[in-house]
């Protein structure tokens, strides 16, 4: 049995969660160059959805509602606030190797803080909490981008630098800024190419490609990628020839997050 | 609903049509914090979600628990849900049965909402057009030999592994898994024709 039908194989037991981690990030790299398996997990997803409504439709007891609606109007503010403070939390514990990323990532985020406080006018306590943190984004861009500001990679001691690279993307407006480290330099002819794997399984999406400089450091930075769900990030290595929309060869760095 | 709504269960949909279905107006409302909104969105979604959690626990108050969960997370981060394409019964259905099992097996949840997606046509957020594609689903669940049932049984609603329906029936994995693969294509393929 080759590794593809393995792979297959288990695309069920990866649908239901029982796969390990390990064998999760495996089937997922699979997939991020396996149109055949994608397309088999598509049609598992609708299946299992279907099966999943086909439940005798229950009424829950009067009870529950009001329990749902006294609990959100406990939380109505928080629920914005939440979100508000889960964007900060998410840029803020980025390592420094991405230190670019990070910066233009601010940014789009500033401009999203500018489209909440717009719809969310009439919350006077809200929009003040939003100019706070548009000013706080604003502070932090300024120290990033610095002329003296310095961007250093920390590795363990006594190991070689190992290959690294840092995806930022914005799925609402398909801005991804890529930077990558300590990267091999590969042969005339050949260049490495940025992939966004969707969280539906469908085919990765290219999101630009890149030849590393002389100390292996490689900035993309792309403002029209295709807006998708990603999964996953990936990076290969491609003929260098356009209109390549398919990797055809098995991922170099792949993103571990969840 | 016309029959034609419920014959594509995978149809992407085009731009021109995102953003204007009733549940897709609900959720902007959500967003925007509106109550009235969400109760509306409880009262047309409640019972798929309760069914859902209750055919996996058995018991109506762990699954009013459950429903209370899923309405919650909702109302929280609304934009988990892409309205731009697919159902969102379908979309609650699956969360509600995830978080069940997450609770028979008594484990932190193991998927994020914003994981799930879903290619399944949005009309099935319409309540006749969900009956008649239920019905049809039965008819195609109904015609399996019963241990491919049992087997889907287990797995998607008590929360057995394919290991442990394997070690229970007695049947080798791999037999499962052709099963449990097998019957989900064909309750696709049954609404995809």
């Amino acid at each position: 049995m080759n590794g593809h039908e393995t792979f297959s194989e288990d695309l069920t037991r990866y649908l239901l969660g029982e796969l390990s981690p390990d064998e999760r990030r495996s089937l997922e790299r699979h997939l991020g160059s396996c149109g055949e398996c994608r397309a088999e997990l598509e049609k598992l997803r609708v299946g299992e959805a279907l099966l999943t409504l086909t439940s005798a439709e229950a009424a829950p007891p009067p009870r529950a509602r009001a329990r749902l609606m006294s609990a959100i109007a406990r939380e109505p503010r928080l629920a914005v606030v939440h979100e508000s403070a889960h964007r900060r939390g998410w840029w803020i514990w980025i390592p420094t190797a991405a230190t670019l990323a990070l910066a233009i990532a601010v940014g789009l985020l500033w401009q999203e803080n500018a489209d909440l406080r717009e719809k969310a006018d009439k919350l006077a306590t809200l929009e003040a909490q939003e100019q706070l943190d548009t000013q706080k984004s604003k502070e932090m861009v300024v120290d990033l981008t610095a002329k003296g500001a310095m961007h250093m990679n920390l590795t363990e001691a006594g190991m070689p630098p190992q290959p690294h690279g840092k995806a930022t993307y914005n799925p609402k407006d398909g801005g991804i800024i890529f930077v990558g480290t300590n990267l091999v330099q590969l042969p005339e002819g050949s260049t490495y190419q940025l992939w966004i794997v969707p969280v539906n399984g469908g085919k990765p999406i290219p999101a630009g490609t890149f030849k590393p400089g002389p100390q292996g450091t490689a900035v993309v930075m792309k403002h029209d990628v295709q807006k998708v769900r990603p999964r996953m990030f990936a990076v290969s290595v491609e003929p260098e020839k356009p209109g390549q929309h398919e990797p055809t060869s098995p991922m170099v760095l792949v993103s571990s997050g969840e | 609903m016309p029959r034609a709504n419920v014959t594509k269960m995978e149809k992407k949909i085009s731009p021109e049509t995102r953003g204007t279905t009733p549940e897709a107006d609900l959720l902007q409302r959500i967003r925007r914090g509106d109550e009235a909104a969400m109760a509306e969105l409880y009262d047309r979604f409640s019972a798929v979600v309760f069914s859902a959690a209750l055919r996996v626990l058995g018991e109506s108050s762990q699954a009013e628990d459950v429903l209370q969960e899923v309405f919650l997370q909702l109302w929280r981060n609304p934009s988990a849900f892409d309205s731009n394409r697919g159902s969102l019964a379908a979309w609650l259905a699956v969360i509600a049965r995830h978080r069940a099992i997450d609770h028979l097996r008594r484990r932190r949840p193991e998927t994020d909402v914003e994981d799930v997606v879903l290619s399944v046509d949005p009309g099935l957020d319409n309540q006749a057009a969900r009956a008649e594609a239920i019905g049809r689903i039965r008819v195609v669940m109904a015609s399996m030999p019963d241990e491919q049932r049992i087997a889907v049984e287990m797995a998607f609603f008590e929360g057995l592994t394919h290991t442990e329906i394997a070690e229970k029936t007695g049947e080798p994995l791999g037999t499962i898994k052709t099963r449990i693969r097998s019957a989900l294509i064909a309750i696709r393929k049954a609404l995809a024709s």
